[in-house]
């Protein structure tokens, strides 16, 4: 046949809206939604039924007017660390997948970014939710702390999903840039990251221990309260992104 | 398909090929490029260099839109060109295999004669 | 012939090793390039250099005039299937196809599905328990129904058997013929895909050895066999890629051949035989015998 099926003119060079290439990364870290969601979720439920089960076989043997202890069990907050796994296998797993696809690392961390917000706030608007039904019906009828372990959580919803939110999307960042760190220098930045990681932490200590100032740190702990120790944490949660970003943009996944 | 030769060469002949032994008659369409880069499972840029050769030959024909014919006329000369080149191709080496085996013209002839149908 | 990728003095230099080595080429847009060479010629650097996922030490690729490295404007257009890819860990195929769409504005669903229908891929399968064949499919699959109007494969059927990779072939020649894109084939099994390139670009040591459409490689050479002193009578002045004795018997393989040359050849008692496209490479790759010497010795 001479009529050969007529090629498009030329590359279209007109990048694809911003939206529509980090909402790519998002599908791609929701493509197997067992993973961020179904999966977390199911185990909670199971705790959660496992806990009421087990606190009322205890409840049902203590006689009605006997010594009542509560229930406290801090059960849900394993999402906490179950999310910076995700975080990290994120990283380390779709981003090489990703970039051969033709994603560009900015708009994969952006997506990224996306994913992290989602979640947090999902998660933590469940968990402050929960606390409060837990607070309003006496621990589920039988005085059981699941979700509303701490006061933070048995104050103001809004304080608790704001402060569930900022905790989770800590997680992330550190998750972020634990994982980053491994995509671009391997086991070797590993080594050198929790080496300078831990050097920093006992560090710190022993300068506040020199300085005799753990009473400020203390004070400034009571001084910002729960919330705002939260909100602090928002400036480490910053710079886990930025650090994240920084060592991604040069990483390259091919060394793998 | 592989005789050594570029690809589209080879393309090329066996579409003469089958023009001379009647298979492809006059004013027939001939399959599309894309048909013989399928069926050969080769490149359908090579497929169509080997088409395109014929054309500027002018043994096969471009109706706009509709695909490959084959011209009038083309049969006879494809086989006119042939009958040209069967010296050069058949009989030269024919005799030179012949001489370096002890077999003369006239001892040939007979082979021939002998392997002929009636 | 419009260019699409274009490499000016292309360097990629690792800890004292040159990967890539002040490369220069052109591809053609719409056409299949055989990307062949040995394993670490620097076949994949070239590749990861062209998606911008290696940063050039020196010199510089394009595709369509623009640098690849985080653009989006091109990056866009292209689909790398690794020989290697590494999946999410709780991803199944049907994962991979649905996340894909976003990356390829052309992905064709339907068509993934046929594919995969056709290499009996388990879709619904933990990829972590796939085998290294139905992986490979998986990237097969992804680089075919993406109609990325940049598709590149590199070594894209690991593990999977002549089946298979003959099914990927007739795929592959019948979706670039309805749907024409540049494709950049990486290979070791240079016979099995010689027919399907236009073009070959071959790389050794990080330099490209050759650069020409394959039609005229195989024009181009070819191997005369015959007694010693009538072979290197026909072959005096032509460049010898080969030669291989045998008694008084000597077969060599000759690139810049011409028709006179065959035909003299031919009429001196020589035959003259065809150089497959994989011989003529394992030659201009194998290195001299005295380099042979030195990796046997």
């Amino acid at each position: 046949m001479i009529a050969t099926p007529t090629a498009p003119e030329a590359l279209a060079l007109a990048p694809r809206p911003l939206t529509t290439r980090v909402g790519t990364t998002v599908r791609l870290l929701f493509a197997n939604p067992w993973t961020p969601v179904f999966t977390p979720l199911l185990i909670l439920g199971i705790i959660l039924l496992m806990n009421l089960a087990i606190w009322g076989l205890v409840r049902a043997n203590i006689p009605a007017d006997g010594e009542m202890a509560e229930g406290v069990n801090g059960g849900a907050f394993f999402l906490f660390v179950y999310m910076l796994v995700v975080a990290v296998q994120s990283i380390n797993q779709a981003f090489p997948l990703a970039l051969g696809y033709g994603s560009t690392r900015r708009d994969f961390l952006l997506g990224f970014g996306v994913f992290a917000v989602l979640l947090s706030v999902g998660y933590a608007a469940l968990i402050a939710t929960a606390a409060w039904v837990e607070e309003s019906t006496g621990g589920w009828g039988i005085g059981l702390q699941f979700f509303s372990t701490d006061a933070i959580w048995r104050s103001e919803w809004l304080e608790a999903f704001g402060f569930g939110t900022l905790l989770m999307l800590l997680f992330f960042g550190i998750g972020a840039a634990t994982a980053a760190v491994y995509v671009r220098w391997r086991a070797l930045g590993m080594y050198v990251f929790w080496a300078g990681l831990v050097f920093l932490g006992i560090g710190g200590a022993a300068l506040v221990t020199v300085l005799g100032a753990w009473e400020q740190v203390g004070a400034f702990f009571v001084w910002a309260g729960v919330l705002g120790t939260a909100g602090w944490s928002l400036v480490i949660t910053a710079f886990c992104a930025v650090a994240a970003w920084v060592i991604l943009r040069r990483a390259t996944p091919s060394q793998g | 398909m592989d005789d050594g030769r570029p690809i589209f060469l080879q393309i090329a002949e066996l579409v003469e090929r089958q023009i001379i032994d009647g298979s492809l008659p006059e004013g027939e369409q001939v399959p599309s490029t894309n048909e013989f880069a399928a069926f050969h499972r080769i490149n359908p840029a090579t497929a169509l260099k080997g088409i395109s050769l014929l054309v500027d030959a002018g043994v096969l024909y471009k109706r706009r839109g509709i695909g490959m014919f084959v011209a009038d006329g083309a049969r006879d000369r494809l086989i006119s060109e042939r009958r040209a080149r069967f010296t050069t191709e058949y009989v030269r080496p024919l005799l030179r295999e012949g001489a370096a085996l002890g077999l003369d013209a006239a001892a040939l002839i007979d082979l021939i004669r002998k392997e002929s149908p009636s | 012939m419009t260019t699409i990728v274009e490499a000016r003095g292309l360097t990629k230099r690792y800890r004292g090793v040159t990967a890539v080595d002040g490369v220069d080429f052109q591809l053609a847009r719409n056409t299949i390039t055989g990307l062949l060479g040995r394993n670490g010629a620097g076949k994949t650097t070239l590749m990861h250099l062209l998606t911008g996922q290696e940063f050039a030490t020196n010199g510089s690729i394009t595709i369509a005039g623009e640098s690849p490295v985080e653009n989006p404007r091109v990056l866009q257009h292209t689909c790398f299937i690794k020989e290697s890819q590494r999946y999410p860990d709780d991803f199944k195929p049907k994962h991979v196809f649905a996340a894909a769409p976003g990356f390829f504005p052309n992905w064709d669903a339907d068509f993934a599905r046929e594919l995969a229908a056709e290499l009996r891929l388990p879709v619904d399968r933990r990829i972590k328990k796939l085998s290294r064949g139905q992986l490979s499919s998986v990237g097969i699959i992804v680089g075919l129904a993406s109609r990325a109007p940049i598709t590149i494969f590199d070594e894209p059927y690991l593990g999977l058997d002549a089946v298979a990779r003959q099914a990927f072939y007739d795929r592959l020649l019948a979706d670039y013929a309805a749907h024409p894109r540049t494709i950049i084939l990486s290979t070791h099994l240079i016979d099995e895909v010689a027919d399907l390139l236009e073009h070959a670009l071959v790389i050794d040591n990080g330099r490209i050895l050759i650069d020409s459409p394959v039609d005229a490689l195989r024009a181009h050479a070819a191997t005369l066999a015959g007694p010693a002193e009538a072979v290197e009578t026909a072959v005096a002045g032509l460049e010898v890629i080969h030669r291989e004795r045998l008694g008084g018997f000597v077969s060599a393989t000759v690139a810049g051949i011409t028709d006179d040359v065959t035909r003299s050849a031919r009429a001196a008692g020589l035959e003259v035989g065809p150089v497959s496209l994989q011989q003529l490479i394992i030659r201009q790759t194998g290195g001299t015998p005295t380099e042979h010497e030195e990796v046997t010795r």
